[in-house]
């Protein structure tokens, strides 16, 4: 290398090092600027720590008494399509199982579908999260922080209670805050825990409503574990004329009364044969019984081949479904007593209904009217599916029966009376393996 | 831009006062060329001639430089070319193209009939690629292989009509699921196979460096089951694009850092070119067509009142009564583009409009486009080039799969239907056409604007800014018609409407430095380093209204009932930083080390920033003195290792809540995600090998690829137990898939004379992922159907397998027999209690395609593209429909005609064994025949060339999948991860004329 090429090269590797120097320099600068720049606005969202915030505490309630009415209307028609109160009229073949009672647990619709596409486990898992979650914070906070703080902890114990009673009267088995596999009668016992807690909070809160709510709840969740002389107790307390409900607006879908939507506006479901034109024995003959009023709509439903029966007892997407009810409590108790007493509490609900009474001294007539009485006292009110499952009525249409009665879609009807645990509850909870 | 990739050894500095007198310069240079049309027109200086292929015919759209010069032109589509400004008695003329060899002619300054022939190149090193790297380089330096597809070319032979049809066939590697033969749909993209379980596997889209809106299906959800047909790669002119450029995997696309992990395409728009003003007109006219209904659509089964069997084929009772089920959809384009410019000023300004009637009477896409590429060279060493696109189009859809309509009524029809129904299902086509309306309109801008900068020989830096933003509505509107109560209950007598609108912003903005020198006689350097910015941020707004008072009434303002409506917005947000050195040695063996930084708005809290390195080398043997292999006389081997990454889905980091309105009007608030704080990116990695070859004096090349990685920390979207509380899926970083395969080109010109011509190019591409890791699961399930399990294919088919059934005398299904698993050494056992089997692979693990082109003379050319996928299953959802759901196959009626697996398959809508088909294909998916037309011809339109073509696409299939067609399926949605065919519009058959001409 000569003299001049030298010269080149040592200038070149002098324009490299100043080349490399500014590299390095552009480049810290760069890291340094790094993480600007990275701010990303979620108008639709709030971050889970900045809520739970006693300040907060009212509206958690207010979602979990959402969370829950909105699975809750949900269940009303997944427990009338499984306890044949309902019949599934759509072409969508995922809804079908259900009506046909061949649930599997790998099925999503069940598992995972939202309350407004009748959902269930999932929202009533929410409802039952969202109440737990809240009625927790609630405890931990002090009167000082939270304005009402026992008569919130009173709703919020309350709807925690119905919605582990739901679970278990649905599901075969089901579980809790990622646990394990909880039978139907845990759930049971859980539920009448929270409304234990519901009945304490109220009474301290002067709350009422919760109160009779919870007295109801867990009468309910008693008579469901075997528990009579309890449940009686607990029903015995209940005001008269006492009634809470699963509020609904029109406007959200999300809030709406599920029954109607589905049933008179999206004509997916029509009210099941079994409870079309019933009537009630009466002196001069037969009469309408105004307790399932059902009309035929004279078309066809959403799959245009079946009948479309339409229930008016709600009469708009704003009408309220009956979570709890003195009528439920009198029933409770005409169910455990039996005998004249029963006949008394049948013969009261029907008087208010403008039904003909009913008498007999036969003990296993009175016990199957009392049977009869709740199918209709409680028609699409959820309460079938576990009465279809705790007394083994028969199912409807019976096992076996090509599905469906009105035209083949494939498949036999099933003899599922509850539902299965799913899949993406077993499969992604460690503590609930399959 | 390519010039600045010429001029690295122009040494004069610049200072700011001749920069600044320059771009005055240059604006009046625009002025001036603006108005008058042409500039510098009449100068002596001049070099002018023809590029031809070996035979004479005329090659457009080479590019034409002085060398040593920033002057330059592009060939007309008479292959005519005109350089101005020339200085020096004598200079070296380099003619450039995709797919031919770089070629040099010395032309004495004047001459203006220069001609130069470009021979066809099998294999070219001297490409250059502007793709995954800071700057322009050649191919020859580059460690991976980055294919090119030379867009000019495809649209002027072939039906060519969107860039998804331009990608299909022509690179190795890019699979292109067609999913509806709706016009104005579009295709699943997947570049090298899945390489994410739960986030997307599209690739990124650069338009001229800009990255731009890539979505796959938005719009209505004509498909149900959220699913959306429309695409938005729609919204670009194949007419404007020059050449697509694919960047395949991680070790190539390590620069441009999270996001890409699904590969890169670039999109590089076709600019102007230094010389008077040159129009070109060019029109398809032609027409789409359902390819043989009668002979592919079913006949469907029921029973009567009686119990007595019957039957209808609808689609043959149409046909026979004259009325056809499916139109002649017309398709019409045109496009006129003008482009010339200065030394000083280029410009190439365009504007198309296309309409396009699918088979179906509400299928229509009209799109009209402008574009204007407008490039300013205020000195030797800056230029600026501004490329501005916008585009308006409307997409009229039908309903179709989970969506209904026209499909729904034909293939299920039934003849327990022929009340006032006729035989269809639900109601029939006209009454569809009448009740539901749903289209999608789009305004797009995508501009960016480039500075390249080169102070000195031995530094240059690039900054591009550049916008994309597309605002689309869409629309569904169900019309109040009480007369189609009885097809559509309410909705026809009460109506409803659905707006949705996607405000959807793209902004980019990067910049890039390169510093070249040399470390003695032998040894080369390139720094490169740079940073970039990201930001993606976009605004839906939906409405909903039901009940129309009247007829008449469409606005949502005008329901009565369950009016509703919401607003949101997305936002995500990348920076990065990156560095890259590069060492070459004797120009033929070349080194490069490459790291990239990135952070992501996307990331969790505890997760900080990412980093990608990158290697590679490329060797050009052949140019060793010690290669002397016989017959090879091109060699370049390459092996190449990077990483890259994709950001988790916005906000899925953070827990958190949502509003929703309580009980009686009360704020409430209800659980959205869990989050999770340690999410962090995907890390795509790779490494590549391969080979670029050319043989027989390069009349053979084959190009060939290994490569083997996979994606660790792999996004799963683990669902979440819902007695959590939680409702939907968390995304964790556990899960490993890994990936490999191979992509070899083969190309030849078996025969250059002057008289005729043939090149042919074969592709072939293997890939295969398999999940490795699932973070301690076995398997998770995307959708129905749908499984990742260890050991097997990424979204591979499971269900239960119906293997026999036992059947009574009549044929009733009395029991079901399925495959027992491995657990039972597949011994057959009650399918109640057997478990889910693997019946299939969704996407395909080999394709390829096989294309040649004949030139007969200097003016006659034949062309065919033959395309294949194998090795992949599909739903046929339309068996399940008809057979499992709607009992009405022939299956249902006939047991005894049909195996007992088969008959106890159907017996069930909870088996899917039968449905699962393999649906390999070979298609026969474009022939076109050209005509350069003569001179004479031409010249009494005014014109200074021309030709004309006539083509078809779609014209055959051979496959064994017993579906409608292998191209059809739902466009994602919950019935996506697979190809899932049901009442979906098969690709349709078409056939266009075309006319080009140069003014």
């Amino acid at each position: 290398m000569n003299w001049n090429q030298r010269k080149k090269t040592a200038a070149v590797t002098a324009r490299a090092g100043i080349a490399s120097v500014a590299l390095t320099l552009g480049t810290l600068t760069a890291c340094s600027l790094l993480d600007k720049g990275l701010e990303a606005t979620a108008p639709d969202r709030v971050e889970t720590a900045s809520l739970e915030k006693p300040e907060n505490a009212a509206l958690l309630v207010n979602g979990a008494v959402g969370d829950f009415e909105c699975a809750f209307g949900s269940y009303v028609v997944v427990a009338g399509l499984m306890s044949g109160e309902l019949t599934e009229t759509t072409q969508t073949a995922s809804r079908w199982s259900y009506d046909r009672r061949d649930i599997s647990p790998s099925e999503t619709a069940y598992s995972q579908g939202g309350c407004e596409s009748i959902g269930l486990y999932t929202p009533l898992s929410i409802a039952r999260g969202t109440a737990d979650n809240i009625l927790r914070l609630l405890q931990g906070w002090t009167d000082k922080q939270v304005p009402n703080r026992t008569s919130l902890i009173a709703t919020a114990a309350a709807y925690a209670g119905y919605s582990r009673l739901l679970l278990g009267e649905a599901f075969c088995d089901a579980a809790i805050d990622v646990g394990p596999k909880l039978t139907s009668v845990q759930l049971f016992a859980s539920a009448e825990e929270r409304f234990t807690t519901a009945i304490e909070a109220a009474k301290t809160s002067g709350n009422k409503q919760i109160l009779n709510m919870a007295y109801v709840g867990r009468a309910r969740a008693r008579l469901d574990q075997g528990k009579k002389t309890e449940a009686v107790a607990d029903a015995a307390l209940v005001e008269a004329g006492f009634v809470i409900s699963a509020t609904a607006e029109d406007g959200s879908s999300r809030r709406q009364n599920r029954v109607y939507v589905q049933n008179n506006v999206g004509k997916v479901v029509t009210v099941a044969a079994p409870y079309r034109g019933l009537t009630v024995a009466g002196s001069g003959g037969p009469v309408a019984d105004t307790r399932v009023p059902v009309v035929d709509a004279a078309r066809k439903a959403s799959d245009n081949q079946s009948p479309l029966f339409n229930q008016t007892k709600y009469n708009s997407t704003a009408a309220s479904i009956p979570i709890a009810s003195y009528k439920e409590a009198q029933l409770i108790i005409a169910e455990v007593k039996g005998g004249q007493e029963a006949v008394t509490i049948i013969n009261a609900l029907r008087a208010k209904a403008g039904l003909p009474a009913f008498s007999s001294t036969d003990a296993t007539l009175i016990a199957n009217e009392v049977i009869e009485a709740r199918r209709r006292e409680l028609f699409l009110e959820g309460q079938h599916l576990f009465d279809v499952r705790r007394l083994n009525l028969p199912l409807v249409p019976a096992p076996g029966l090509p599905y469906s009665v009105v035209y083949l879609k494939g498949g036999n009807y099933g003899t599922q009376r509850c539902l299965p645990i799913p899949d993406v509850e077993t499969l992604n909870n460690p503590n609930a393996g399959p | 831009m390519a010039e600045f990739s010429q001029s690295h050894t122009i040494a004069a500095t610049v200072r700011g006062a001749a920069l600044r007198r320059r771009m005055v310069a240059a604006f009046i240079a625009l002025v001036v060329s603006a108005v008058c049309g042409t500039t510098a027109a009449a100068q002596s200086d001049v070099i002018a001639g023809v590029v031809t292929q070996q035979g004479g015919a005329p090659i457009p759209n080479v590019q034409v430089t002085i060398k040593g010069t920033r002057l330059g032109a592009i060939t007309d589509a008479s292959g005519r070319f005109r350089i101005t400004g020339v200085t020096g008695p004598t200079a070296t003329v380099e003619a450039r193209r995709i797919g031919y060899r770089l070629t040099t002619v010395r032309a004495t300054s004047g001459d203006q009939s220069v001609r130069v022939t470009l021979p066809i190149a099998t294999v070219s090193l001297d490409a250059v690629v502007v793709t995954g790297q800071p700057g322009f380089t050649d191919k020859r330096t580059l460690g991976v292989d980055v294919a090119q597809i030379d867009a000019t070319s495809a649209v002027q032979r072939g039906p060519v009509r969107d860039v998804q049809q331009l990608l299909n066939g022509r690179a190795a590697g890019v699979t292109i699921l067609q999913n509806s033969g709706v016009v104005g749909s579009g295709a699943t993209v997947r570049i090298r196979g899945v390489s994410s379980f739960s986030l997307s596997n599209q690739p990124l889209i650069y338009v001229d460096g800009v990255r731009v809106d890539n979505a796959q299906g938005t719009g209505p959800t004509n498909q149900g089951f959220g699913a959306s047909t429309t695409s938005r790669w729609n919204d670009f002119s194949p007419d404007d694009i020059e050449t697509i450029e694919i960047v395949r995997g991680p070790a190539a696309s390590t620069l441009y850092g999270t996001e890409a992990a699904n590969g890169v395409i670039q999109i590089i728009t076709k600019k102007g070119s230094q010389g008077k003003p040159t129009w070109e007109f060019s029109t398809r006219q032609g027409v789409n067509q359902f390819a043989n209904p009668e002979g592919r659509l079913f006949t469907n089964y029921s029973r009567d009142a009686a119990g007595a069997i019957q039957s209808l084929d609808i689609v043959d009772r149409e046909s026979t009564n004259g009325t056809p089920i499916f139109r002649k959809g017309r398709m019409q384009s045109y496009d006129l583009g003008v482009g010339g410019g200065s030394p000083l000023f280029r410009y190439r300004i365009s504007g198309n409009f296309q309409r396009d009637e699918g088979a179906e009477a509400t299928n229509q896409l009209k799109n009209t486009g402008t574009r204007a590429n407008l490039s300013v060279f205020p000195s030797d060493r800056v230029s600026v080039v501004a490329s501005l696109n916008f585009v308006q189009a409307r997409t009229d859809l039908p309903f179709e799969a989970g969506g209904g309509g026209l499909t729904w009524g034909t293939y299920f029809s039934s003849p327990s239907f022929l009340d006032y129904r006729e035989g269809w299902r639900t109601a029939p086509p006209s009454m569809y056409h009448k009740e539901y309306q749903s289209y999608q309109d789009v305004g797009r801008f995508t501009g960016s604007v480039e500075l390249n900068h080169h102070p000195s020989h031995w530094f240059s830096q690039r900054a591009v800014i550049g916008t994309d933003r597309g605002n689309e509505y869409s629309e569904e509107l169900a019309s109040v018609h009480p007369d189609l109560i009885n097809f559509f209950g309410d909705d026809a007598g009460l109506g409803y409407k659905a707006v949705d609108t996607r405000d959807n912003s793209l902004s980019t903005v990067n910049y890039s430095a390169t510093v070249i020198g040399s470390l003695g006689r032998h040894l080369s350097s390139s720094s490169s380093f740079g940073a970039d910015f990201y930001r993606r941020h976009t605004r839906f707004v939906s409405a909903y209204g039901e009940v129309f008072p009247a007829p008449g009434l469409t606005a949502i303002s005008s329901t009565t009932a369950n009016r509703t409506g919401s607003e949101n917005q997305v936002q995500n947000n990348t920076v990065g930083v990156f560095g890259q050195q590069q060492f070459g040695w004797n120009d033929r063996l070349f080194l490069t080390a490459g790291l990239r930084v990135d952070n992501n708005s996307s990331f969790g809290a505890n997760f900080s920033r990412v980093y990608y390195p990158k290697f590679s080398g490329a060797w050009v043997v052949s140019e060793e003195p010690f290669f002397h292999l016989g017959g090879i006389n091109t060699l370049k081997l390459r092996a190449a290792y990077g990483q890259t990454g994709q950001a988790p889905t916005p906000y899925s980091a953070v827990p958190t809540f949502t509003a929703v309105p309580g009980p009686g009007g009360s704020a409430a608030v209800t659980p959205l995600s869990r989050g999770n704080p340690n999410l962090g990116p995907e890390r795509g990695y790779e490494t590549e090998l391969g080979l670029d070859a050319g043989f027989l004096g390069d009349r053979a090349g084959i190009e060939f690829t290994y490569f083997t990685g996979g994606t660790k920390d792999a996004i799963l979207a683990r669902e979440v137990p819902p007695s959590s509380g939680y409702p939907g899926s968390q995304l964790i970083n556990a899960g490993r898939l890994s990936k490999r395969g191979m992509e070899f080109v083969l190309r030849g010109t078996p025969l250059q004379t002057s008289r005729a011509g043939l090149d042919m190019s074969f592709t072939a591409a293997t890939n295969k992922s398999t999940v490795e890791n699932l973070g301690g699961a076995d398997f998770i399930v995307p959708s129905r159907y749908i499984q990742h399990r260890v050991g097997f294919p990424v979204g591979a088919w499971f269900e239960k397998k119906v293997v026999d059934a036992t059947l009574d005398a009549n044929g009733k299904v009395l029991a079901v027999m399925c495959d027992g698993g491995p657990g039972a050494n597949n011994a057959p056992v009650p399918c109640g209690s057997a478990p889910n089997v693997f019946l299939g692979r969704t996407t395909p693990n080999f394709e390829g395609a096989f294309s040649s082109n004949l030139r007969v003379f200097s003016n006659l050319s034949f062309y065919a593209l033959v395309d294949f996928k194998r090795g992949y299953s599909k739903l046929d959802g339309n068996r399940r429909v008809r057979c499992h759901i709607f009992i009405q196959c022939r299956e249902n009626y006939y047991p005894l005609e049909f195996s007992p697996a088969i008959v106890g398959a159907v017996s069930s809508s909870n088996y899917i064994s039968d449905l699962i088909q393999d649906a390999s294909f070979t298609k026969l998916r474009e022939v076109s025949v050209s005509y350069n037309l003569p001179g004479a011809w031409v010249s009494r339109l005014g014109s200074s060339g021309g030709s004309i073509s006539l083509a078809g696409r779609n014209l055959h299939t051979w496959t064994k999948y017993k579906g409608l067609e292998p191209e059809a399926s739902f466009q994602g949605g919950s019935r996506g991860f697979g190809q899932w065919e049901q009442n979906v519009t098969p690709q349709l058959r078409s056939f266009v004329t075309s006319l080009r001409l140069t003014f």
